[in-house]
């Protein structure tokens, strides 16, 4: 076992290399955009106004670091995107994340999700099926890819996803300036905490229908698990190890 | 801080997307695969094994430990680091190696120490923790449960399997060919072997331990369409402080090797005798 981090070395490595790495991929220029979405995050109590095709997902996500909660949030809030409809949810995708995941996509991604202080998170997204691609605190590496999935499938409802908690085990170099490492992703779950939620969500959503709040919890992907990943992998053949 | 920055993010992102259609390219290897069939469910007939992670035994032998190692490391990083800035940094190399050398070395070093010292379990901790692992260790049938659990789910989603204790491997080495099971009818064998139990020590206050078991699957196609080879499957707990664990007569550890046994076997069947496939 290495005791220096392995995301630390290749951080050293990267500072040297990666203008090399930027100009060959970009000469390269290869392949095709996904479309990103832009997801309307609702922070101030407010009347709830949804698309023809819109949902609001709400839940929460909490990291323990080194046995602590992070939360309330200062700095370090979660960081997280999302894939819509994705392409599939066989049982081989903790192995293609691994190896930097570029080939898993939907036909939206929905990037640099986040959360309010205490942790909870409240979206106006299109109605459909979700991966969670990947969830970080922000200013942390690598990322983690949690294998979770949940349906929001019905236009006009508010889907209550669960509560993520996630201990991991990190690093941190000059008190944070440098960089914060997470070592180990210790253990992964969702709660389900639906009636605190449903009780939030209609103080924040004045005049809002009951029978409209539905809990579809994240569930993990059958056959996929959590795990630390990095986005660069799988370009090991331009780095030097 | 560039590097983690929202900008740093963005600047990934457009790698990932300018690197999709083919910038990297992967070996893969075709999966294990059960085939419809009679399969049987063969353990492992050998203890696991067992070790704790550096940091549970104890904060000075984790500190003198991670010191050397951290200082070792820390040099090699520093004397391949100036190489990677290409061209540049080859024919500057003479003049910037011994510098990221020295400061590799130093920072390693010193850094591997206070890991050890800061994160290790108090010695008196990782006695306790020695004794949980030997009375773990003690148990039997650890292969079995596991394997037992795995044919339930697997009949119960309407595959037809059998459960045979013998013929598995005696040690984490050998791995039999089972051609005799050929002749009866058998069209591949699922051998399961836990091949590791852990107790992990996670970073707190004070330090929290985690069990950690992880399992070798591999199947031996004897005929049909199944496919050959192996796959490995993890288990981790949550952490929990060692009071926790060694509190009512061990009887979280009873509850967590359980929760253990039923997440592998999950996981197991989630691969090999999907519900989904069945239905």
């Amino acid at each position: 076992m290495s005791v220096l981090p392995r995301k630390m070395i290749m951080l050293v490595i990267r500072f040297f290399f990666t203008p090399f790495l930027l100009v060959t991929v970009l000469l390269a220029g290869c392949g095709t955009t996904p479309t990103m979405y832009e997801a309307k995050s609702i922070d101030e109590p407010q009347p709830l106004l949804l698309g023809d095709n819109e949902v609001l997902i709400t839940g929460k996500i909490i990291f323990i670091e080194n046995g602590k909660s992070k939360a309330p949030y200062g700095l370090g809030r979660p960081n997280w995107m999302l894939l819509h409809n994705p392409d599939d949810l066989g049982p081989h995708l903790t192995e293609q994340m691994k190896l930097g995941g570029r080939e898993i996509w939907g036909d939206l991604y929905i990037p640099f999700l986040s959360t309010e202080k205490d942790g909870s998170f409240y979206y106006i997204v299109p109605a459909g099926e979700y991966l969670m691609k990947d969830v970080v605190p922000f200013y942390y590496t690598p990322y983690i890819f949690p294998a979770v999935s949940f349906n929001a499938t019905q236009p006009g409802k508010i889907y209550y996803i669960g509560t993520l908690s996630i201990d991991i085990d990190t690093t941190t170099v000059l008190g944070g300036l440098w960089g914060n490492y997470i070592n180990t992703l210790n253990f992964l779950e969702v709660k389900d905490e639906f009636d605190s939620a449903r009780q939030t969500i209609l103080e924040k959503f004045p005049g809002v229908d009951k029978k409209i709040i539905n809990k579809a919890l994240m569930k993990r992907l059958p056959g996929n698990f959590p795990t630390l990943f990095d986005p660069l992998a799988g370009m090991e053949f331009l780095y030097i190890h | 801080m560039y590097f983690h920055s929202g900008p740093f993010r963005v600047i990934i992102s457009l790698l990932i997307i300018f690197a999709i259609g083919g910038c990297a390219s992967t070996n893969q290897q075709q999966p294990p695969q059960l085939s419809p069939g009679k399969v049987a469910i063969v353990p492992a007939r050998f203890v696991p094994e067992s070790n704790l992670n550096v940091y549970a035994k104890g904060k000075n032998a984790a500190a003198g430990e991670l010191a050397g190692q951290g200082a070792i490391e820390g040099a090699a990083v520093g004397a391949v680091a100036p190489l990677a800035a290409g061209p540049y940094g080859i024919a500057l190399y003479p003049f910037i190696a011994p510098f990221t050398i020295l400061a590799g070395t130093v920072f390693g070093g010193t850094f591997g120490a206070t890991q050890g010292l800061m994160h290790g379990l108090p010695e008196q901790d990782a006695r306790a923790v020695s004794a949980i692992v030997e009375n773990a260790l003690g148990r039997l049938y650890i292969q079995d449960q596991v394997a037992t659990r795995v044919m339930e789910q697997a009949r119960t989603s309407g595959y037809n399997v059998a459960y045979l204790p013998d013929p598995g491997p005696s040690t984490i080495k050998e791995q039999p060919e089972y051609q005799d099971l050929a002749t009866d009818e058998y069209t591949a064998v699922l051998e399961l072997a836990v091949t590791s139990i852990r107790f992990v020590a996670h970073k707190g206050d004070p330090p929290r331990l985690a069990l950690e078991m992880k399992l070798r699957s591999r199947v031996v196609a004897l005929s049909g369409s199944s496919v050959s080879g192996m796959r490995d499957f993890d288990y981790k707990s949550r952490p929990h402080v060692v009071e926790k664990w060694s509190a009512n007569q061990g009887r979280l550890m009873e509850e967590e090797f359980n929760d253990g046994y039923n997440k592998l076997s999950q996981y197991i069947c989630e691969i090999y005798f999907p519900i989904v496939n069945h239905q």
